[in-house]
């Protein structure tokens, strides 16, 4: 893994306007990629794509979310405290789109910008330096 | 009830624009065939083609990310797509039931071959799996099959029109475009669809078009030489009840339709006599795209085995060069246009001798 640019956050935002052929000016940190920037299935793996090319890297399937938010995705009491929790930490995000319990097909609905600027992060603080 | 078929709107992309400009250009004898401008063609024996470079796709498309989904051809086939269903005066309820059926040559990028390619100087590149799926298909995007399929046009063609009546895609080499208008027609002889967007579209203005045109010797032999084009053009084939019922306007009829392999005379006598039409009362014989020394033969034997008389004989891929598949549709949509009314024969023929006929009368009888 190489070491990531200095302004990751408009690094991700240039990579997710491109894949959503979007303004990168209509793309920001709190935006939902699926509500907010109209993603569908095909486009995560587009985008992951291009976020393992630009910064040499491998993201395993779901990793992208349930590693930065702490959530067994197979487990529903997991994801309602995770929820709880998320909804503290993404006061930005339109929470009233979402129906009552919010279950595993709703996960992909709460990635934001963010959530890949964060993940990112976690991925180089875990990385052992010098290691790819 | 014999159920009739008729074309209510039309729509085409070529290296002159949309189709009245293609319509005003090849009746002003007016080439459209230049150096090619989107790649180096210094290592092939061919510089010129008939290159769409006015052609912009995102006015086409909804969202603008579907683009990324799609190649040349499926931009041209959804663009030619959206215009015949204008032309046809058809609203988005209209088109919900119709059948999508689009030829193309294809796109066939075959993996090993990418592999072998791209896999570098290494002994062995090609055979190795191993090699191949961790350093060749890693920096492959994951969205590029999707983009490469050979049914990709019909699905879009399908999608940004909304239309969920039956869908298919027809791969015949070049004469699949009459096949997929022929298809259209059936699935409405039998009572399968009553409208049906089709046609075709196609590129060989590529890099991978030209090596493939070099290497199996297209670009060889005598003037005139073989001059790859691409395109697209779609038709609104409708039942002519349907047509009278909402008010369509009826450019012309299909009356006759059949393919054959290795004889162009075999499909071009069974289209005439599926229409009932004797050779003599044929007004115009459009020779789709048979631009090559090597097959100038076959569109001549058919004329010699079909007419007594000497029926107008036209071609547009001498001014267009050869859209493939889309080669044949393009000759029937500017024949439509611009020869009505009349009876009119349009013959495509592949470069392995599949042959394709289809006869429009443009005089529509009650």
């Amino acid at each position: 893994m190489k070491p990531l640019p200095e302004d990751l956050e408009k690094s991700v935002i240039g990579i997710v306007a491109e894949a959503l052929s979007l303004d990168p000016r209509e793309v920001k940190l709190h935006s939902s990629l699926m509500d907010d920037l109209g993603a569908e299935s095909i486009d995560f793996i587009d985008i992951v794509f291009r976020l393992e090319s630009e910064y040499d890297l491998i993201i395993p399937e779901q990793e992208l979310w349930a590693g930065s938010m702490d959530i067994d995705a197979n487990d529903p009491e997991a994801i309602e405290r995770g929820v709880d929790d998320l909804r503290r930490k993404m006061p930005d995000f339109a929470w009233e789109r979402f129906p009552g319990p919010v279950g595993k097909t709703n996960l992909p609905r709460l990635i934001t910008v963010s959530t890949i600027v964060d993940y990112l992060r976690r991925r180089v603080d875990a990385a052992p330096a010098g290691a790819s | 009830m014999t159920r009739r078929i008729v074309v209510t709107g039309m729509g085409a992309v070529t290296p002159h624009g949309d189709l009245a400009q293609s319509v005003a250009a090849v009746a002003a004898g007016r080439s459209a065939i230049g150096p090619v401008r989107s790649f180096e063609t210094s290592s092939f024996t061919q510089t010129l083609a008939g290159e769409c470079l006015v052609f912009d796709p995102r006015p086409w498309f909804r969202p603008a990310k579907a683009l990324k989904l799609t190649d040349r051809r499926t931009r041209f086939a959804v663009a030619a797509a959206a215009m015949a269903v204008a032309d046809a005066g058809l609203d988005a309820a209209a088109v919900e039931p119709a059948g999508v059926v689009i030829g193309t040559s294809g796109s066939d990028v075959q993996t090993e071959d990418v592999g072998r390619a791209l896999g570098g100087p290494e002994e062995g590149d090609a055979r190795d799996i191993d090699y191949f799926a961790g350093r060749v298909l890693r920096r492959l995007n994951p969205l590029w099959l999707l983009v490469n399929l050979a049914n990709m046009a019909s699905a879009h063609v399908a999608i940004q029109l909304g239309a969920r009546g039956p869908n298919s895609t027809i791969t015949t080499d070049w004469i699949a475009g009459l096949q997929a208008i022929g298809e259209a027609a059936r699935w409405i002889a039998g009572g399968e669809s009553d409208l049906v967007v089709a046609g075709a579209a196609d590129s060989g203005v590529l890099p991978f078009a030209f090596a493939s045109f070099e290497e199996s010797g297209f670009f060889e032999g005598g003037e005139p030489r073989f001059v790859p084009g691409e395109g697209a053009a779609a038709f609104v084939v409708e039942e002519l009840g349907h047509a009278r019922a909402r008010g369509g306007r009826i450019i012309a009829e299909i009356t006759g339709y059949a393919s054959a392999q290795g004889d162009l005379a075999t499909a071009a006598r069974r289209s005439l006599d599926q229409s009932g039409t004797a050779g003599e009362d044929v007004d115009a014989v459009y020779d789709a795209a048979v631009f090559t020394p090597r097959h100038r033969h076959l569109d001549d034997a058919a004329a010699d085995a079909l007419f007594t008389n000497a029926p107008s004989r036209f071609e547009c891929s001498s001014l267009l060069g050869h859209a493939l598949a889309a080669s044949a549709p393009v000759a029937l949509a500017v024949a439509a246009a611009s020869r009505p009314p009349g009876t009119i024969l349009v013959n495509s023929v592949g470069a392995f001798g599949q042959a394709a006929s289809i006869v429009i009368k443009g005089r529509v009888a009650a």
